[in-house]
């Protein structure tokens, strides 16, 4: 099991912030992790910035899909690559992420239901706290 | 019949170029196509009832063929409000999940009652299509346009009462499905090719009966394999020719084409060419694969799953796999539904 806290960025209310494991399906020499993934139970599927796919070296996938990021009305076009991704870097789960320009994620990862349906996860509001566990 | 010319704007003339120049032999003006069609319809069936085919409407024809009901009265009044919708009024204006609901609706009930009709009532229903294709033509197709997966379903009901097609013999079948493969590269294309199918199907004989269910499989199939041939490169177009506008993280304008979120350029390539290829193998894929996952390349599966993860996960191991630059994974769809229509 993982903890975690709550994170408060620039005097706004504290958000889900882990630390996301990527690498590549068929080349394991290929890893990255970021350390701004915000848990988004929101999110149908995982949207990641440009740059964690190029560094992975992945593979696409047909088929772009129109992304909503940030608000209604803001609509992208999302790549989606297939990656392997984890709360830690022990265990991995192959996943479809949507890649889109780094300007408009800023280094950010959208971690959504279709990673976070695997595992049980708790959130302690009050406290700020939150864990994730298999 | 009156003559006057639909004022429809440039996005008329826009339409009209864009039908002129992928078909030839037809008049360049929209307005023209559709008085041609009407004309068919005029001179294949009883004249008198021709003649007072425009003045007859929803409510009239079923009213005469089917039970009242408040569905059915709902139905009557929404799509003659949709039929008196000026033209050149802008679509924001206009209530979308209104129309798109009655368009819906409007299906339905041709499933549901289709086969029920007489014959001089089918040819009213299908000359009042005609007919919302002469005073809606352009707000049909701008429809088309700004709601593509409502069109892609309206296209793919309206194919299925079209099953006279297969009454067309087999060189005309075939002209008229190569010259929709060949040039037709959007969806209004593809409603365009329904509608010469219709007007074809009517400078016939002008009988609009004798369909089985065999056939129309058939023709669904190839509608479907056909619209989706047509729309199988939205995105890529959408993006190779247009530059996707939206926000940065700031909130400024940001902008950026697709093809810079592919860091190897031969994926992209590769999606495209297997897109292409897809689209060609699809009545087949449909009738094999039917609500699978595929990993597909150059007409051929080499995988197959009910989960599209799990066929990733698999593909991903496959040593002879390793080495494209791309994952050509889909989800082929169910087959279409059938209607309840006998021979």
């Amino acid at each position: 099991m993982l903890d975690f806290h709550y994170t408060k960025i620039d005097g706004k209310s504290a958000i889900p912030i882990v630390d996301l494991y990527f690498k590549n399906p068929v080349n394991f020499i290929f890893t990255t992790k970021t350390d701004f993934a915000v848990i988004d139970t929101g999110s149908d599927v995982t949207v990641v910035s440009y740059t964690v796919i190029s560094k992975l070296r992945v593979r696409p996938l047909p088929e772009p899909q129109q992304i909503h990021i940030k608000g209604f009305g803001r609509e992208n076009i999302g790549i989606p690559y297939l990656v392997e991704a984890g709360f830690s870097n022990e265990n991995y789960i192959y996943v479809k992420v949507f890649a889109i320009p780094d300007d408009i994620l800023d280094g950010q990862v959208i971690v959504g239901r279709d990673i976070l349906n695997n595992y049980v996860i708790t959130f302690d509001d009050p406290n700020l706290v939150f864990t994730i566990s298999d | 019949m009156t003559s006057d010319v639909i004022q429809g704007g440039d996005w008329a003339e826009n339409i009209a170029k864009l039908l002129g120049s992928h078909y030839p032999d037809v008049p360049d003006k929209t307005l023209d196509i559709t008085l041609a069609t009407c004309s068919d319809v005029e001179s294949s069936v009883d004249s008198n009832k021709c003649s007072e085919n425009h003045q007859v409407t929803f409510a009239e024809i079923f009213n005469h063929t089917l039970p009242s009901s408040p569905k059915i009265i709902e139905f009557n009044s929404t799509i003659e409000h949709i039929w008196t919708i000026k033209q050149g009024t802008s679509l924001v204006d206009r209530d979308d999940a209104k129309i798109s609901e009655a368009i819906f609706l409007m299906s339905d009930i041709l499933d549901i009652y289709w086969n029920e009709f007489p014959t001089k009532t089918k040819v009213l229903l299908l000359d009042k299509l005609q007919i919302f294709n002469k005073s809606g033509w352009q707000f049909m197709l701008k429809l088309i346009s700004q709601l593509p997966k409502t069109l892609k379903d309206v296209s793919f009901r309206y194919a299925t009462y079209i099953s006279e097609y297969n009454s067309l013999n087999r060189s005309t079948q075939e002209h008229l499905k190569q010259t929709a493969y060949t040039n037709s590269t959007s969806l209004i294309k593809s409603i365009w090719y329904l509608c010469n199918v219709v007007r074809k199907m009517l400078k016939k004989d002008g009988k609009l009966l004798k369909e089985n269910q065999a056939n129309i499989q058939n023709f669904t199939v190839d509608i479907l394999s056909l619209i989706r041939q047509n729309s199988k490169n939205d995105a890529f177009q959408v993006n190779d020719e247009k530059v996707i506008h939206s926000f940065n993280c700031k909130g400024e304008p940001f902008s950026y084409n697709i093809k810079d979120l592919f860091w190897n350029p031969k994926a992209y390539d590769y999606i495209k060419e297997q897109e292409e290829i897809f689209g060609l193998c699809f009545p087949k894929l449909i009738k094999e694969y039917p609500d699978r996952y595929v990993i597909f390349e150059n007409s051929e599966v080499i995988d197959s799953d009910s989960d599209e993860i799990t066929l990733l996960g698999r593909i991903s191991k496959n040593e002879s796999y390793k080495d494209r630059p791309a994952i050509f994974c889909k989800l082929v769809p169910k087959n279409p539904k059938m209607n309840k229509v006998n021979a």
